[in-house]
């Protein structure tokens, strides 16, 4: 599987920028056969755990399977969830405090700091795609990051 | 598809910037997830 050739904004584009397109298309498929593929896990090439088919720790990575938008830290403490029910995967979405970090700057995760809160648990049954995303914001008393689940608005802890 | 290659050829309405991590419309490797892991791969 190819990463994907994409054209953005094709309704607004003119002459100019579909030459552009055409040219980039052709050098894709001039490359068809040779290009690296997307790196992608057999469902039982020794990468996930079986039966539950959740990714061995330590395997994250940049561009592979299952993409996610973490860090390699959040990604682990994601398998320590506990809760399988649909009710539980909202509460853990809705869950407001769970990491409190210390010296990294707003916008930035200092991996190092984030520390967690045993008390908060992630579901394991969140699709691997979709990802917790990290906010991070200063206050007063010290930089905090919180979680914000895509379309369900933002979690961060007050 | 073992052992074929497929690649997706997609065009779309918004700019690249919002197919990003944290843009509106989500990363673009997430929107086509279904189609390239779950049913090309």
């Amino acid at each position: 599987m190819l990463p994907p050739f994409l054209v953005h904004s094709a309704d607004r584009t003119n002459e100019e920028g579909f030459a552009e397109a055409a040219v980039a298309y052709r050098a894709r498929l001039h490359n068809f056969f040779t290009d690296a593929p997307l790196v992608y896990r057999a469902q039982n090439g020794g990468d996930y755990e079986i039966p539950s088919l959740h990714l061995k720790d330590g395997l994250e990575g940049e561009g592979v399977t299952p993409p996610t938008t973490c860090t390699s830290s959040v990604n682990r403490l994601r398998g320590l969830g506990q809760f399988r029910t649909a009710r539980a995967r909202k509460i853990n979405m809705l869950v407001k405090k769970v990491f409190t970090t210390n010296g990294s700057a707003p916008g930035q995760i200092d991996e190092a700091s984030i520390k967690m809160r045993p008390a908060v648990s992630f579901s394991r049954t969140l699709p691997t795609h979709r990802c917790w995303r990290i906010l991070s914001r200063g206050n007063a008393s010290g930089n905090w990051v919180g979680l914000h689940y895509k379309g369900l608005g933002i979690c961060g802890n007050h | 598809m073992l052992g074929k290659r497929a690649m997706l050829s997609v065009t779309t309405g918004g700019w690249a910037e919002q197919y990003m991590d944290r843009a509106i419309n989500g990363p673009i490797e997430h929107l086509l997830f279904p189609i390239n892991h779950g049913a090309l791969f």
